[in-house]
């Protein structure tokens, strides 16, 4: 019995003391693991540390695209708002349209007699613009009288800001403005604070009372209604984390919210949060931050948001393309009302305020896409920005480039190359090559000689399907478009090995040279020969045989020398052929050598970008006009004077047909075997070049008239008024009264003339006898 | 009546007689002059050479005339741009010669044909020391303002400047007169 009962206690012991042996191992396992744990923690906690320092406490927490805009708008009395497209101008700048008084910046009204803006603040170079509200006074579409509408002054002129055009993004894709604490209203902030995590300054990071809220809420609704995330850990996702749901990423979304909060104060995770967090979508790129999206949705600055916009702006966190007042003003306004209702509870508005919010209408601007604007353009402007900036500057630093872009040009530079080639293949379908495989391409490129400011540039009918840039990458023939360097080189005497006049004369009759080892015999469009000619005749005309002869009695050499003086940049050799551009250009080049024209003489630098400035305002890059003087004002006068000709009743003198008024200038273009088509035109102040052909150098049987110039003659009409003013005269040059065909002093007998010009003392001295027996023309 | 009242007229208190005489002495002073211009023939003139009247003109200089100058009208258009020039000016005063430049600029692209915003740029560019630049806005000033001598005057001061020695350190800007 002793024995049992001793065995008993033995077996009694010996499993106390086999449990006591697990329990401690259990204890020293768990003091190892949590040891291990703590460690790993630590050193976890050391790794979100760093992170957080590198990531987060930078003095640049995002990266901000930067934005190419376009060049601003003035508005003077004399406009004609209907050309300008100022209304489509102020949708474009995100202006809305609040139907009859205007309250605040961004806004804008229409009424027959009038329109009135409250114009946006703008942050230019050098200058801090602050918006006040004008009128701008019709009289049927034309701009009679503005009037600043707080000071009641009646102003000679205003400007409207320029356009958004592109913003370089990183791969993130964020448009984003950033401010601070002490630019957004308060309300914005409280109503913010409230609806999102309204015990933020209670908590430290994760807010367990909140979460336990939120899950007895989503138990009662039986349904996810509420999410339990504090502000802080809605930063830490968005600005640390990816977006894709784990028990890990909550984890760590809880780890580094209370890492945050234990480095930095309240403010400052409060700061980066309205900066930070996601807002909606524009196009391919998001809207983040409150400031952005006060810009995008109410045209405003952020601290200019009324009681009623800063609570949809708060409402809107939850679910940004829900709420979105572009989309879908109701559920907008219905979010609104909730947060208005929650601020009046709170106290955080009177009464008063609640009634005046609930009651403002929600003015929405139109929305715009940016995606696709100018993109020809831009790609232009990007290279050139390539040897100032590096690509991830361009990407993270916000820099802000204004350019010389004419945004209302621009669109119209757009519709009439991709029109006017829709309608040249509809009209000349039996002549354009069959079944080609790829379509009949354009260019246009719009500059303004006295500034070389390029105002539009398109390179080819369709970005989406072809981004090569005609305009700035191809090599073309120029073809005849180039015979204005001829004439321009036999018209200077300090140029020209032959003296020429305007009203000289010059065999237009078949000739054989040797060019290179071979004989070279230039053929008239028409293939006819047309005896002795003026010089007028021959530009006016486009006759090659003539204009040929002109260029080697001229000097070859001399009209290369002319051409690189102009600017154009290619090899040109002095060959006979060249009279006739049978050498490459580069269009953009073309557009700006014929600039020298309505310029007297001058080169003006092409110009694209102005400016380029940091997101505070330091301007880095600051382009000034520069020209300088190329040629004699005389000779390019001279020539200026035949290429009216050409518009008048010359080859181009279709485009008068096609309603083109006012005082114009220039040359169309057309290579051998019709596979390049030019035009080539200017008034006094405003230069356009157009382009039609194919990329594979394919024949299409057109002229430079038929294809180029319709097109030319559409955009001018758009965007040039007509221009009642005459190129500008230099000194000695006069006007004598010859006879057209001999370009002999016209009398009684040769009634008929022209008034001619010449510099002074070149004049025909010969009067006209008998007129040579010649064909017209 | 009238009839017979013009019958009387005719005849007179003697009738036939009258008108008789009148045709005699008419008939007489004729005779005699015929006479006379028979008798004395004028003295003979070398015969009129029938000159082709294109070489009449031969032998004279042409005519000519000179092309108008671009009037510098007050067009709203050049009120705004002469605003921004005011503008342009105002900050050349208080030295900020950048915002000056781009407020020219401004003018320019308002009025590409405004001589006096090239000219207030070169200016800008002097006191910059970018004078290189200004020689070409000058010569363009100078065409568009040509015809004033006012401006003329002004031109050919800054000119002398622009392209005299190096320019020193920005000088004072002179007193900017009104145009």
């Amino acid at each position: 019995m002793k024995f049992r009962s001793r065995y008993r206690k033995q077996k009694k012991e010996k499993t106390l003391r086999q449990k006591a042996r697990f329990w401690w191992r259990l204890v020293k396992f768990a003091a190892i693991a949590a040891v291990i744990g703590i460690a790993v923690l630590w050193v976890y906690t050391l790794r979100l540390d760093k992170m957080i320092e590198e990531k987060f406490e930078q003095p640049r927490k995002w990266n901000l695209p930067s934005r190419v805009l376009s060049d601003s708008e003035y508005l003077y009395p004399g406009i004609d708002t209907a050309k300008r497209k100022l209304i489509e101008k102020l949708d474009r700048l995100g202006y809305r349209n609040v139907g009859t008084t205007i309250a605040g910046p961004g806004d804008y009204a229409q009424s027959p007699n009038n329109i009135d803006i409250y114009l946006h603040d703008f942050s230019y170079p050098l200058e801090e613009f602050k918006g006040f509200p004008v009128r701008l006074m019709l009289e049927g579409q034309i701009i009679t009288d503005i009037t600043n509408l707080t000071a009641k002054e009646s102003l000679s002129v205003v400007k409207l800001e320029p356009e958004e055009i592109s913003s370089i993004f990183d791969e993130r894709m964020e448009d984003r403005t950033v401010v601070t604490l002490k630019d957004v209203p308060p309300i914005l902030l409280e109503s913010i604070v409230m609806i999102e995590d309204e015990r933020f300054f209670k908590h430290r990071g994760v807010d367990p009372i909140g979460i336990l809220r939120a899950a007895l809420a989503n138990i009662r609704s039986m349904r996810i209604a509420q999410g339990g995330s504090t502000l802080t850990q809605q930063l830490v996702k968005n600005y640390f984390l990816y977006p894709k749901k784990s028990i890990l990423r909550k984890l760590n979304e809880m780890l580094i919210a209370i890492e945050i909060e234990r480095r930095h104060t309240k403010g400052e995770i409060l700061e980066a949060y309205i900066n930070e967090i996601y807002l909606g979508q524009r196009g391919a790129s998001s809207v983040s931050g409150v400031a952005e999206a006060a810009k995008y949705y109410f045209a405003k600055n952020v601290n200019q948001l009324t009681i009623g916009e800063c609570a949809l702006l708060a409402g809107m966190i939850r679910l940004p393309n829900e709420y979105n007042p572009l989309k879908h003003k109701d559920n907008a306004q219905a979010r609104r009302n909730f947060v208005l209702k929650r601020l009046l509870d709170a106290g955080l508005i009177n009464n008063e305020e609640y009634e005046k919010a609930k009651a403002e209408p929600i003015f929405a601007p139109k929305p715009v896409v940016r995606v696709g604007r100018a993109p020809y353009f831009i790609d232009f402007v990007k290279q050139q920005l390539k040897d100032l900036y590096p690509q991830e500057v361009l990407q993270s630093e916000g820099l802000r480039i204004f350019t010389t872009l004419d945004m209302t040009m621009q669109l119209t530079a757009e519709d009439a190359v991709s029109k006017g080639l829709e309608l040249l293949e509809k009209t000349n379908a039996k002549i354009l090559p069959k079944d080609h495989a790829e379509p009949l391409q354009g260019a246009l490129i719009a500059m303004q000689p006295g500034n070389g400011y390029l105002r539009a540039l398109v390179g080819g009918r369709s970005y989406q399907d072809s981004q090569f840039n005609r305009a700035t990458q191809a090599m073309r023939q120029p073809g005849s478009a180039f015979k204005p360097f001829v004439y321009l080189t036999a018209l200077d005497p300090r140029s020209s090995k032959t003296p020429f006049t305007p009203a000289s004369t010059v065999d237009d009759n078949s000739f054989t040279v040797q060019s290179g080892g071979k004989d070279w015999t230039p053929k008239n469009y028409d293939k006819k020969d047309h005896g002795t000619v003026t010089l007028r005749t021959a530009l006016e005309q486009s006759l090659n045989i003539a204009t040929s002869k002109v260029a080697i009695d001229a000097g070859l050499d001399r009209v290369v020398e002319t051409a690189n003086k102009a600017g154009i940049s290619t090899p040109i050799n002095p060959v006979p052929s060249l009279a006739l551009g049978s050498f490459e250009v580069i269009p953009i080049e073309l557009a700006a050598a014929y600039t020298v024209f309505p310029n007297g003489g001058m080169l003006a630098e092409p110009i694209s970008i102005m400016n380029v400035m940091t997101d505070k305002g330091e301007v880095l890059e600051k382009k000034t006009i520069k020209m300088s003087r190329v040629f004699d004002a005389q000779p390019v006068y001279l020539t200026t004077n035949l290429m009216k000709g050409v518009v008048d009743h010359g080859t181009a003198a279709s485009a008068r047909a096609l309603g083109f008024e006012g005082v114009a200038a220039g040359k169309t273009g057309t290579t051998s075997n019709y596979k390049d088509a030019w035009f080539v035109g200017f008034t006094p102040n405003f230069l356009a070049l157009t382009w039609v052909g194919f990329d594979d150098n394919a024949v299409m049987n057109m002229s430079g008239a038929r294809a180029a110039l319709p097109m030319w003659v559409q955009f001018m009409k758009e965007a040039a008024p007509p221009s009642a003013q005459d190129f500008p005269s230099p000194p000695d040059i006069v006007l004598v009264k010859i006879d057209p065909v001999t370009g002999k002093l016209s009398n009684s007998h040769c009634p008929d003339y022209i008034e001619e010009a010449f510099i002074e003392g070149t004049e025909p001295a010969e009067h006209c006898d008998k007129k040579p027996d010649v064909e017209n023309y | 009546m009238s009839k017979i009242i013009k019958k009387k007229s005719l005849r007179g208190p003697k009738g036939a007689v009258a008108i008789s005489w009148d045709c005699f002495v008419s008939l007489a002073m004729t005779i005699i002059l015929c006479f006379t211009f028979i008798a004395c023939p004028p003295a003979a003139k070398k015969p009129a050479k029938k000159v082709p009247k294109a070489r009449q003109e031969e032998k004279k200089p042409a005519e000519v005339s000179r092309p108008a100058a671009a009037p510098q009208a007050e067009t709203p258009q050049r009120k705004a741009s002469d605003r921004l020039v005011e503008k342009g000016k105002a900050s050349i005063d208080s030295k900020s010669y950048d915002q000056a430049a781009g407020l020219f600029q401004d003018a320019m692209n308002v009025d590409p044909s405004n001589g006096v915003a090239y000219y207030y740029l070169a200016l800008t560019d002097h006191y910059l020391g970018q004078g290189g630049a200004a020689a070409g806005l000058l010569d363009k000033a100078e065409s568009l303002l040509r015809g004033d001598k006012y401006w003329a005057q002004k031109i050919e001061e800054l000119r002398t400047l622009v392209t005299g020695e190096k320019p020193q350190v920005a000088p004072l800007p002179p007193v900017i007169d009104q145009y």
